[in-house]
């Protein structure tokens, strides 16, 4: 900058002008405010977001959701409405005519008009008996995974999801359909595995046939729209987990979890949120220094002395130590308990259903928030000493932070609405925890393993 | 730096809503002093205000506690305003530079007019004019430094100065008959 080398009216504006003081209107904080929220909002940092805001946002997720559920039209089949003369057959109700087929049946040879893989159920063509001149070839392996294995599964009483399969067999055929484990007929015989179900889904369209034929009658199922088994799940189980930091200083912590959450799942697919309320314990860092009387060395003092028979002088002597006031460092250490609240959305996907057992994969953020802290004050007593100064090296604990959490979700049903669960869980902090100037931290990660219980409510299957 | 303003700054640092209204509190009434001398009415004045504080929140990490405090934030505030006019401003660079022969008459026109008046004057001037003006005279910079802030040449600068002054003269001659 310039020195003040120019007198005149630039001094004397300068004078004048600078340091001039204008109030700005009250409501100008509020607007500044309001913009410094939403730019920490955008980068993620929900510290000052105000409870009522909070409130807001859990009362709208809330009315979405419930609406989202209660709002979708639900064509859940009730078998016993359907007419007495069509006939149909579930995997886990067989008609006496119409049995279901077992992982163990066989059939001879299949043919289709259409294929495909992807979300989709069939029911039967009704009535409309297939010509030879119809048939396609289709893969022996396809059908049977299209077939069998959801009514197979479903007969043993395996899956939870009622009704997966309705099929019908038209009038005429499905009298002379024998009794289960009974359709081994013909020369070419096809083995019906009890595969993955999602196997059985053909792509929308209700023109999507197939036709499975032996000796004994041929069977047409049509594909009709796709179906979902859509319901809620509430969670309880508690997590301790090992949190692991590299820098600045190599070590792990054990921190414990109370867990709740609330899961919704369509098919497949699973969105779930909740609450970890969790206990860490953490050293509190404190750097003392003091001073105290040491002896730094010593010297032989005479005491006295005395003659000896020869005249020689005997000194008496004892050793003096000298002591000296030295400043000392030492460091405190004392333990200290912060409560956090961990809010995940996680999404995910079953990869693996048997029985009473599935496996979901569960990815997705999560916030972190620091809610209390308790310090405990160092106590620091060195005999013989003068506490000179006690300095805080703790870092400072960071109040918001994000992760990124996976797990694995093992069930086990008890029963149709209980069941427990096992949950490996792997969280890494996209911030360090804490943060001291001049000190770089490095952002840690966790393993963990939950146990707890699930309660499932509100089952039932849709077909938009 | 004294202590209370440090842990004021580390209380912002945290994002503190508190510490941050007692920041604003503190320096808002001066800067918009600043504010109205860059701005040409009282409107445009709130909004470098606004966009100043935001910019002084946001980059309050940036202070590193070298000088004082008080000076960084004037810093903050004058760089806000000449980036709220950058884009309109403009400069005629056809110009020829005489003394301020008047610069004396101006001083005794000067001296009677109040701050508000003045501050009037300032506000009066064309956005270009008014923002050399306001960089030279009051906040001290060399005309090297307002060329290489303003992306503009050292003559252009001083010549949009000796416009500004002239029109000031001008507007004294008037307050005078």
């Amino acid at each position: 900058m310039k020195a003040f080398e120019e007198g005149g009216a630039d001094q004397l504006l300068r004078e004048t002008m600078e340091g001039h003081r204008v109030e700005p209107k009250r409501l100008l904080w509020k607007e500044i405010s309001r913009k410094l929220m939403w730019k920490e909002l955008l980068h993620f940092n929900f510290t000052n977001l105000s409870p009522k805001i909070w409130l807001a946002g859990a009362i709208g997720i809330f009315l979405v959701a419930t609406t989202v559920y209660f709002g979708l039209p639900d064509n859940t089949h009730d078998l016993a409405a359907i007419k007495p003369a069509e006939k149909m057959i579930t995997g886990n109700s067989p008609s006496k005519n119409i049995p279901a087929l077992s992982s163990a049946s066989e059939v001879a040879k299949v043919e289709k008009e259409n294929t495909g893989t992807s979300p989709g159920i069939y029911s039967p063509l009704q009535n409309r008996s297939v010509e030879k001149s119809e048939k396609t070839h289709f893969e022996k392996g396809l059908i049977s995974s299209l077939a069998a294995p959801d009514m197979a599964m479903k007969s043993k009483g395996q899956l939870s999801h009622e009704p997966v399969f309705v099929a019908e067999v038209s009038d005429g055929i499905s009298k002379n359909f024998p009794a289960e484990g009974d359709l081994r007929v013909g020369p070419t015989i096809s083995r019906i595995e009890p595969l993955d179900a999602s196997l059985l889904y053909l792509p929308p369209g209700t023109d999507t046939i197939i036709v499975i034929k032996n000796s004994n009658g041929i069977f047409k199922f049509r594909k009709t729209s796709p179906v979902s088994t859509q319901f809620f799940s509430a969670n309880l189980g508690f997590t301790p987990e090992v949190a692991f930091y590299s820098e600045p200083d190599v070590y792990s912590k054990t921190n414990f979890w109370l867990n709740g959450g609330a899961t919704y799942h369509i098919s497949r697919f699973s969105v779930a949120t909740g609450f970890g309320l969790g206990y860490v314990y953490d050293d509190g860092k404190y750097r003392v220094e003091y001073k105290s009387n040491d002896s730094v060395g010593f010297f032989t003092g005479v005491t006295s002395y005395t003659i000896g028979t020869n005249n020689e002088m005997i000194y008496n002597t004892q050793t003096v130590n000298i002591y000296d006031s030295l400043k000392h460092f030492a460091d405190s250490r004392t333990k200290n308990r912060y409560t956090y609240l961990q809010v995940p959305l996680l999404f995910g996907y079953r990869v693996f259903e048997s029985g009473k057992v599935s496996l979901t994969f569960q990815v997705g953020p999560a916030i972190s928030l620091l809610l209390d802290s308790r310090k405990s004050e160092p106590v620091i007593e060195y005999r013989n000493s003068r506490i000179i100064r006690v300095d805080n090296d703790t870092p400072s604990r960071i109040h918001t932070n994000w992760q990124i959490w996976a797990n694995l979700y093992f069930e086990m049903r008890m029963n149709k609405n209980i069941s427990l669960y096992l949950e490996p869980s792997f969280k890494y902090y996209l911030r360090p925890m804490v943060t001291r100037e001049n000190i770089s931290f490095k952002a840690p990660w966790t393993i963990g393993l939950g146990v707890g219980i699930q309660v499932n409510f509100g089952q039932k299957t849709k077909t938009p | 730096m004294f202590e209370p303003e440090f842990d004021l700054i580390s209380r912002c640092l945290k994002r503190e809503v508190d510490a941050e209204y007692e920041l604003y509190h503190r320096f808002a009434s001066e800067m918009f002093g600043i504010c109205m001398r860059y701005a040409g009415n009282e409107m445009e004045a709130e909004d470098i205000l606004q966009n100043g504080f935001i910019r002084l929140f946001c980059n309050l990490h940036q202070f590193r506690f070298e000088g004082t405090f008080n000076r960084w934030v004037q810093l903050v505030f004058v760089n806000t305003a000449i980036n709220y006019y950058r884009s309109n401003l403009k400069f005629n660079l056809e110009v020829e530079l005489t003394d301020d022969q008047a610069d004396e008459t101006m001083e005794d026109a000067l001296s009677i007019l109040s701050t508000k008046e003045l501050l009037a004057m300032i506000q009066a001037l064309p956005p270009g004019y008014r923002t050399i003006f306001n960089m030279f005279v009051i906040e001290n910079y060399e005309h090297k430094e307002i060329a290489k802030l303003l992306g503009i040449s050292e003559k252009t600068s001083k010549s949009q100065l000796h416009r500004a002054k002239n029109r000031l003269r001008l507007m004294l001659k008037d307050i005078e008959r």
